[in-house]
């Protein structure tokens, strides 16, 4: 990787407000900036919350229509069967 | 491109991908037909969120879609309109969507639908791409949103005792 791609990504992830950078003389320091991952973890949680409730209401309504109701795995969903 | 961090009243936009995986005691042909049925959808993913439901239209097919519109708690209509890309009996589901609340579009995004056999029951993978549109994280929506769920939540919960 040249140094001239190096300086580009650096560059659109300050474009992004993903990172921040400051020149002293001959040295340029790049920080993380936390702030800038807020809206994605604001569009994953109203994305990825509500989808995870449905997925969870299916499983019981799965659990309901079974015809005879099996009492002994309904209730973990993240174990293997 | 962004010139600087996404704020609420820039033309903005974040692309993003989540997954979510579950595991169903019940065969994948249960599963799918939950997906595919809609009184059955309407009751796992439409009803119950504590929204007023002003239209749920679903025509499971691929180029069919569906148009939900709901409300809670009076505030702005909700939006939601989907078209079914593709579709494998008891294995896969594609389908795209587009959401607004209001006049204000919020995302677009695809969703994929993976079932796959897993001992008697169904291993589900939902993966969701998505565009999100610049201006709707508004610090008001948000806490709507979050209530809306933390009450319907609650309502769940009370239920399964």
């Amino acid at each position: 990787m040249t140094f001239a791609a190096v300086l580009q990504h650096l560059q659109a992830l300050e474009a992004c407000g993903l990172i921040r950078s400051e020149k002293i003389g001959r040295v340029r320091t790049c920080r993380i900036e936390p702030a800038g991952l807020a809206p994605l973890a604001d569009w994953i949680a109203e994305r990825r919350i509500p989808a995870e409730r449905h997925l969870d209401r299916l499983g019981q309504i799965l659990a309901e229509t079974d015809q005879p109701p099996p009492k002994n795995q309904n209730q973990e969903k993240d174990e293997p069967q | 491109m962004n010139q600087s961090a996404p704020e609420k009243d820039e033309h903005s936009v974040i692309h993003s991908t989540f997954t979510i995986e579950r595991t169903y005691p019940q065969s994948p042909e249960r599963v799918f037909h939950a997906f595919a049925d809609k009184a059955t959808v309407r009751r796992w993913r439409i009803e119950g969120d504590g929204f007023a439901i002003a239209e749920f239209s679903f025509d499971f097919r691929v180029g069919g879609g569906e148009v939900s519109r709901f409300s809670y708690g009076g505030g702005p209509e909700v939006r939601l309109d989907a078209q079914f890309q593709d579709i494998v009996p008891d294995q896969r589901i594609v389908f795209s969507y587009r959401m607004a609340v209001g006049p204000q579009p919020m995302s677009a995004s695809l969703t994929t639908v993976e079932l796959t056999p897993s001992g008697d029951g169904t291993r589900l993978t939902y993966t969701e791409q998505g565009a999100f549109f610049d201006g709707v994280d508004s610090a008001q929506g948000r806490e709507e949103g979050t209530r809306g769920l933390l009450e319907a939540l609650g309502a769940e919960l009370q239920k399964s005792k």
